[in-house]
Order: C-alpha cells, then sequence, then structure tokens
C-alpha cells in the first residue's frame, strides 16, 4: 500500500465519513464535566461554560506542531547567555562557546542549533524565558502531567490541546482535528472524544486510492477514533468498540470472519514494520509524516509529536548535543518539505521544567525554569518573557520562573487555534509569541 | 466471613495473582476456597530455580528477543505464577531499560532478584534493588561521587519506589539522600567484560553528616533503605501501588489502612499480596473486569491456556532454533501490542489502564489475535480436538471457554465467535475464532 495522499483526500474523507457518521452521534455529550473528576468545581464550571458557549468555526487557519521535550530541557547549554556568567555557573562543565550561534548581544544558540539560529535571523524564531510551573516539585511526572493539562488543578482529566480541538468541533467531533504521532498525548485528551494517534513508522493508515476502494473503512477509523476515546464508556465497552470498529473493516475487505480480511484490516490501523525510507531518527520521522498529511490536504489544526531524552543527569556533553541536532535538523526537514505551507506552520516546543544551574559532574540536575522555542513564518520573533536571574535563585538553587507556563500554552492556543485563552486555565494572560 | 468461591471469584483471583488459568483450574480453585487457594499461591516450597537463557554468539549476551521469549515461557509454566507475577509486577515498579542499561543479561539479573526477593521483606527487596548493576547504570548511580552528588536515584527512590510525591520529604532531602549514596560503583569482571555486582568504595563515598527526613548522622544507602522502609507513608504508597496494579482502581482509605496495617506489621509482600487477594473489596463488582490485562498478561495467560510448547532458551540459543513461528511468536506479539520486558517506556513503568485502549493497540490486539490463532493450531496440543468439534460452533465456542480460562462469554462476543465459525473452512474459520476471543473484552480485560 503506498502512502501518498492527494491534495483532495480530505474533501474525500470527510464525504465519505459524513455520509456514515453513525455511533459518534452517539456519543454525544457522554463525556463532559463527568469526565473532569468529583472535585475542582471552580474549573469545571468554567470549563462547562466554555463547551456551551458560541463557539469558533472549524476550518483554515494556523497549525500548530507541538513538540515535546522530555526529561527536562537544560536551557542554559541551550539558549547560552552572553558575559561571564555561564562559565562561572557551570565550571568545568561549560560547554566551548567558540562553536555557538550569536543571535545577539545577549544570548547565542548551543553549536548543534544550526538551522534554528537561521531561522532567528529569517525573522521566524520566538525564544521564550524563564517558563515553568508555579512551585514545581522537580517531578517528572508531577510537571508533565501538569503541562498537559495547562492548568496546576489537578482533577482536570483532559489535555489543554484536546480541550481547545474540541472547541473547534462544537457539534459532531471531528478527531481528525488533532493528530499525535505515536502514543496519543494526554495533552490532547478531550472531554469528549480522543483525536487520531498515528504510529511513527511512517505508514498512513489509508491512501487516496484506497478510500476510493474502500469507504467503509474510513468511516469505520472515524468511527474508531471516538470509540475508543470515549471517557464515558466502561472499559469494556471501550474494548468491544474498538473490536467492533476493525472488524466492520474486515466486513469490507471480505468478511469479518475471513482471517486474512482480519488481519489486513488490523493492518491497515498501523502497528506494522516501519518504512526504513523516511528520515533518520523518530523525531525527523514524525516531522516528515506530519508534512505529509498537511500537504495531503487534512485540515488537521494541531500535531504532536515526542523527542527526547533530555534528562541529562549523566553524559551531558555527549546526550544533550546528540539530541539538539536531531531537533534542528528535523525541524529544518519540515520546514523544507512544506516548502509554500511553512507560512502555516507555527512549531512550539515544551518541555517539563529546565535544569539546574550546577553541574554536578557528569551533568545537571532537576531544576525549574525553561526555556522554549516558537518556530514559523507568523512568530512574533524575537524574545519573550523576562530571562531567569543569573545570580539569584530559589531556595532550592534553581532559577526563579518569570513565565507562567499557563500563559505561553494560553498564547499558542488563542493565537494558532483562535480559542479562548480560559479553554486553556481560566483567567490566565495569553502571551504575544505568535503575531 | 470468607470470600464466596464461585467460579467468577475464583477465575479473577487466578487472572489477577498469576496468569489465568483454564476452566478446570477454575473450578479446582473454587472447590478448595479462596482463602486456601490464596495460601497455595503464596507458597514458594515448588518454586523452581531460574535457570539463565543460553547465550546466543555474537550477542552481547543476551538481546531484547531472548528475554522476551525466556520470561514468556517461565512465567506460562512456572507451578508457582504468584511468585513471576510479582517478579513481573516489580519489574514496573523498578522500572529499568536495556535501551540504558545495555546488558541484556543484567535485565534477567535483575529480574532473578526481584523474584527471589519479591515476596519476601520489602526492605530486602529494596536493598537488592540497590545493588543491583542494572538500576545502578539505569539512574547514574555509579556516576554519583563524594562532592559531586547525583539525585537521579535518590529522587525516584523516594518519589516512585518508597514513599510518593508529597508524601513527607522536600529537595533538601533529595540533595542529602544524594550524598549517602555517593561511591555506590559497578563491580566490572574483567574476565567476563560485564558487572557481576555493586559495591560501597570507602574513598569516593561521602562520610560527612546528612540530615535526612530528620534524621542525623553520616548516613549510608543501607541506612537510608533501613529509614524508608520504616516510614508509614512507603506502607500506604506500597500498598496503593500493590492494590492499583492487581485490582485495577485507586483503594478507598478504608481498604488501604486494611492494607498497609498487614503490610506494615513485618515489611513482608506476601502478607500484603494476602491482605488484598483475600479482602471483600477485593472481590466487588467495580473490581471485576476494573483491570485492562497488560499485553504480557494476555500473551502469558493464552500460552498457558493452550499449552503452546514454546522452545527453552536455557538449552540453546533462540536464534539457532528452526521452528520460527512458534519460537518467534511471542517476540512478535508483544511487539504487536506495544510492550516488551525489559523495555518500560520510562523509570515510571507501564502504564495503567486507559492507555492500552488507544486506537493503535485496538488494531494491535486483532493483528496478534490472528497469529495466535495461526500458532494454537498449528502447535498446541489441544488443535486437534478443537479441529474435531468443526460443524459445532457451540462445542468450539465452549471449548475456546475452557482454555481461556472465561466462565461465561458475553453474548456479544458468543456471537462474533459463533458467526466466524460458520463460513465453511474449518482451519481458517477455528483461527478467526481464536482471534475474536482473544480480542473480546473477556481476555482484554482481566
Amino acid at each position: 500500500m503506498t502512502a501518498r495522499p492527494d491534495p483532495t483526500t480530505r474533501r474525500r474523507f470527510l464525504r465519505l465519513a459524513g455520509g456514515a457518521g453513525v455511533g459518534i452521534a452517539a456519543l454525544g455529550a457522554g463525556g463532559g464535566v463527568a469526565a473532569l473528576g468529583a472535585g475542582g468545581p471552580r474549573l469545571a464550571a468554567a470549563l462547562d461554560r466554555a463547551a456551551v458557549a458560541p463557539v469558533v468555526a472549524t476550518g483554515g487557519g494556523p497549525i500548530l506542531i507541538t513538540i515535546q521535550l522530555a526529561g527536562g530541557l537544560d536551557f542554559l547549554d541551550t539558549v547560552v547567555p552572553v558575559g561571564d556568567d555561564y562559565e562561572r555557573l557551570r565550571g568545568r562543565g561549560a560547554i566551548d562557546r567558540s562553536g555557538t550561534h550569536r543571535l545577539d548581544d545577549s544570548f547565542a544558540l548551543h553549536p548543534s542549533l544550526t538551522h534554528l539560529a537561521e531561522r532567528w535571523h529569517a525573522g521566524e524564531l520566538a525564544v521564550v524565558h524563564g517558563v515553568g510551573t508555579p512551585g514545581s516539585s522537580l517531578s517528572h511526572f508531577v510537571d508533565t502531567e501538569m503541562w498537559e493539562r495547562g492548568t496546576t488543578d489537578e482533577s482536570v482529566r483532559t489535555g489543554w490541546l484536546g480541550r481547545s480541538l474540541d472547541r473547534l468541533s462544537p457539534g459532531r467531533p471531528d478527531p481528525l482535528l488533532g493528530l499525535a504521532v505515536g502514543e496519543l498525548s494526554p495533552s490532547m485528551w478531550g472531554p469528549r472524544w480522543n483525536p487520531v494517534a498515528l504510529p511513527d513508522d511512517g505508514r498512513l493508515p489509508w491512501s487516496a486510492s484506497f478510500i476510493d476502494e474502500h469507504p467503509g473503512v474510513v468511516a469505520a477509523y472515524h468511527r474508531l477514533q471516538t470509540a475508543s476515546g470515549d471517557p464515558g464508556a466502561s472499559l469494556a465497552d471501550r474494548v468491544r468498540a474498538s473490536q467492533g470498529v476493525v472488524r466492520g473493516v474486515a466486513d469490507t475487505l471480505g468478511g469479518a470472519t475471513d482471517l486474512d480480511a482480519l488481519a489486513e484490516a488490523a493492518e491497515l490501523f498501523g502497528d506494522d514494520d516501519g518504512d526504513e525510507a523516511r528520515g533518520t531518527g523518530p523525531l525527523a520521522r514524525g516531522l516528515e509524516l506530519i508534512a505529509d498529511l498537511i500537504l495531503g490536504g487534512l485540515e488537521t489544526r494541531a500535531f504532536h509529536v515526542r523527542h527526547g531524552d533530555f534528562d541529562t543527569h549523566a553524559d551531558q556533553a555527549s546526550n544533550l548535543p546528540a539530541r539538539l541536532i536531531e531537533l534542528d535538523g528535523a525541524i529544518d526537514g519540515l520546514r523544507r518539505k512544506l516548502g509554500a505551507r511553512w507560512s502555516d506552520v507555527v512549531v512550539a516546543t515544551w518541555t517539563e521544567f529546565g535544569r539546574r544551574p550546577d553541574w554536578n559532574g557528569n551533568g545537571t540536575e532537576h531544576g525549574t525554569a525553561g526555556t522554549q522555542f516558537v518556530i514559523g513564518p507568523s512568530v512574533a520573533a524575537g524574545h519573550h518573557g523576562e530571562p531567569s536571574p543569573l545570580d539569584r535563585f530559589d531556595r532550592d538553587g534553581n532559577f526563579l520562573v518569570t513565565t507562567d507556563f499557563r500563559s505561553y500554552l494560553a498564547g499558542l492556543a488563542a493565537h494558532t487555534l483562535g480559542v479562548g485563552p480560559d479553554v486553556v486555565a481560566p483567567g490566565v494572560e495569553p502571551m504575544e509569541v505568535v503575531a | 466471613m470468607p470470600i464466596e468461591p464461585t467460579l467468577r471469584n475464583a477465575a479473577h483471583l487466578l487472572r489477577r495473582a498469576g496468569w489465568g488459568g483454564t476452566l478446570e483450574e477454575i473450578r479446582a480453585a473454587a472447590d478448595r476456597g479462596i482463602d486456601a487457594t490464596v495460601e497455595a499461591l503464596l507458597d514458594p516450597a515448588d518454586a523452581p530455580l531460574l535457570v539463565e537463557p543460553a547465550r546466543s554468539p555474537g550477542v552481547s549476551p543476551y538481546d531484547l528477543e531472548t528475554l522476551q521469549l525466556w520470561f514468556v515461557r517461565h512465567a506460562a509454566t512456572s507451578p508457582t505464577p504468584l511468585l513471576e507475577r510479582l517478579c513481573w509486577f516489580w519489574h514496573g515498579h523498578f522500572a529499568t531499560s536495556i535501551e540504558k542499561v545495555e546488558l541484556g543479561d543484567l535485565m534477567f539479573r535483575q529480574l532473578a532478584t526481584l523474584r527471589a526477593n519479591g515476596a519476601g521483606r520489602f526492605d530486602d527487596l529494596l536493598l537488592s534493588v540497590v545493588h543491583d548493576p542494572a538500576m545502578n547504570t539505569y539512574l547514574d548511580l555509579g556516576r554519583s561521587v563524594v562532592g559531586q552528588p547525583n539525585e537521579n536515584f535518590a529522587r525516584e527512590l523516594m518519589e516512585l519506589f518508597t514513599l510518593g510525591v508529597g508524601n513527607g520529604y522536600t529537595q533538601a532531602d533529595v540533595v542529602e539522600v544524594g550524598r549517602a549514596f555517593t561511591g555506590y560503583l559497578l563491580d566490572w569482571d574483567a574476565e567476563l567484560d560485564r558487572p557481576t555486582g555493586t559495591r560501597l568504595v570507602p574513598a569516593l563515598h561521602d562520610h560527612g553528616e546528612k540530615r535526612i527526613l530528620g534524621r542525623v548522622g553520616p548516613l549510608d544507602g543501607h541506612d537510608v533503605v533501613e529509614l524508608l522502609a520504616a516510614r508509614p507513608e512507603c506502607h500506604r504508597f506500597i500498598a496503593r501501588r500493590f492494590w492499583l496494579r492487581h485490582a485495577g482502581t485507586d483503594p478507598v482509605e478504608a481498604v488501604l489502612d486494611d492494607l498497609a496495617a498487614a503490610f506494615a506489621d513485618r515489611l513482608v509482600i506476601a502478607d500484603l499480596a494476602r491482605a488484598t487477594f483475600t479482602h471483600p473489596a477485593f472481590y466487588a463488582d467495580d473490581v471485576h473486569q476494573a483491570l485492562v490485562a497488560q499485553p504480557v498478561e494476555v500473551v502469558v495467560r493464552t500460552v498457558r491456556g493452550f499449552e503452546l510448547p514454546l522452545p527453552d532458551p536455557a538449552a540453546g540459543s533462540i536464534w539457532e532454533l528452526d521452528d520460527e513461528v512458534v519460537s518467534f511468536g511471542p517476540i512478535e506479539w508483544l511487539e504487536t501490542l506495544g510492550q516488551r520486558i525489559g523495555l518500560p517506556p520510562n523509570v515510571g513503568g507501564w502504564p495503567h489502564n486507559g492507555p492500552w485502549l488507544d486506537t493503535n493497540r485496538a488494531a494491535g490486539r486483532l493483528l496478534a489475535g490472528t497469529s495466535i490463532g495461526d500458532a494454537i493450531i498449528d502447535h498446541s496440543p489441544h488443535a486437534e480436538a478443537l479441529l474435531d468439534l468443526v460443524g459445532r460452533p457451540a462445542a468450539i465456542t465452549e471449548a475456546l471457554m475452557v482454555r481461556f480460562g472465561v466462565v461465561e462469554w458475553s453474548l456479544a462476543t458468543e456471537e462474533a465467535i459463533g458467526a466466524a465459525l460458520r463460513t465453511g473452512e474449518p482451519d481458517l474459520d477455528l483461527r478467526a475464532a481464536i482471534a475474536l476471543a482473544f480480542t473480546s473484552p473477556e481476555v482484554t480485560l482481566s
């Protein structure tokens, strides 16, 4: 099976799915506030209001691609401050400054970030300083979950992207509005439905010619997203729904009772051998897949892909450059592949926390404030947020958080997806990171 | 009051405290009673010794594939399923990954350590983990020396292994625990060219005074283990995690009180297991089918139920085996289902419930199910009896119930299997029926 959707894919997809939207309507308001769990009445009420308020229409608009830098990226090595403070803080762990890419009088990028430096000079890079969670626990799990929820309210069971996408799909859920490469990020968990998760091996579950030949498959795929993502259903119902949908696909291929059809149907949904020809690392492969989908005409508004591991307690001197080179090359690969469509895209990174100023002999420990990148022709290029002071720290010796992570995420949601900041977290001021 | 020994309760117990049972085994457990069955499961008298897999030439020294086949076969054939299940639980709790550890035999050694201590005293288990070379490598313990303590192990020791985040320790404690754990280096065997253990190197250890959770002194790693294992927060944290992963739900406070009390008494893990599996709340309606079986659990359950004759990786390299279907089947099934022993996603172990039901996994289950159908028809000693029943869908549906250890198929599953058996091609029909049974809620959920 080839994996090249043509520009009419989305139109066909919608036409075909429209004719067979069973199962989706049935989910209706099933999740809603009930899915938020018992506590958190204030936020729950706010989100409930958001769910019934008038919503912007689905349609064209900027495409947000979030890249999770898992493990906690050390910003000090990544966006190196000009001046003596860096060497003073890092001691013999400091990287050789001569290979860094000077941005301006204040900062230089790590030597691995050649292409990102080019984006800076092209006016396509925003550097957001001092971003962190309030009262950081220094725990990967606590902080990652907080970033995924987009709020400090632990009773919220949905993700900031999931809630935002739900606002763009007020009537019948459209699972293709969001798409994760690899496992579905909890940042995309929605109140009524979950977006699509595709395997990261480069296979697409459909192609233009395949859709023409097997319309039922596409409709069934659409149903699978909603059925297996319905937070209100029992575990058994969710298993049965997904099983039923895959069997439904087999029916269109020659009968649900035919073993070969069953296997073929299952393969259509992914988890098979990878296509070795694609990209180099998993991140490059994931972003290339995303470029294919955008060029193929899917009107997906938010994509998520994960990159790591940045938890450099040891061997930071070799591990960090390797991960950064991959990040830099993969983003540039996306830009080149998208060509003219690059202007529709906003790429934004997030990492659960930055790292400690001190060098531990081999690497760095969990910290607080981190630096995030927003990349694309429509970003408000330049520095955002106050850089964390290099001579004042919190009681644990960590950098001071100057930018609330909720403002950063609310800014991305507001200025790319067009949803109000309250959808992310009530009462926050969205950052103007996108022009 | 004793738990009612219904078939449903007995099947539930065998699935959660082991790798499931055939319908005959479920009946035997019900006849014996729940309490007596739990005692029998906890009896290590006939526990077999672990036998290392054979080394594969040119592979250094075991690979991920050998580890999968070895563990699945071992768990499926073990006369002490609960011990193997505890080993599996602790592998998810004290998670390390071959991705960073690199040496497969360190992963084997860790599983052997977790199994040896998995039902005994928790402080002994914790101490064995401290000295485990895989853990030492995975959380950079060996990189932590006096003057340059590494916090990676120190933090996860409290956050994930003993107390839980927010349960009575601060960042200052993390720093001090990091100091206490300086100087625990890998013991390299030059001849074998791999670590065989760890030891405390006095010259690299911080002998200074530390203050940890209120205790002050020149504490070392052993002192910290003793300190943490004695904390009530630790007893509740371990009891909660044990209940969550075996019952499927968060325990209500009263249940947690019961479990923590049973565990705190002697710090014996078998006591916690007994308190869990004999608790009336464990047999409540909302606990039945409230757990998504992890792929390893459902693969072992299937291999065991159909007595698939897996080759013994101890007898020779798996790469020199002729029969690929049955030798490499379990390895492929686990990969398709999205879980591999020795390769958890991160130090937090594998996810619980929901994430196993995402769209990629739904397809993976059916794909693995069709391959399992193939393997059963071609290799299970029960295949002939199943094929003899062709033409009698009701009898086949019932026979699958016996082997999968399902007390009752739901109407929807029964209809799906029944429909698959009516197309007139015996072999293919039976394979499709097995695949559908494998993907049913009755098998997917534990």
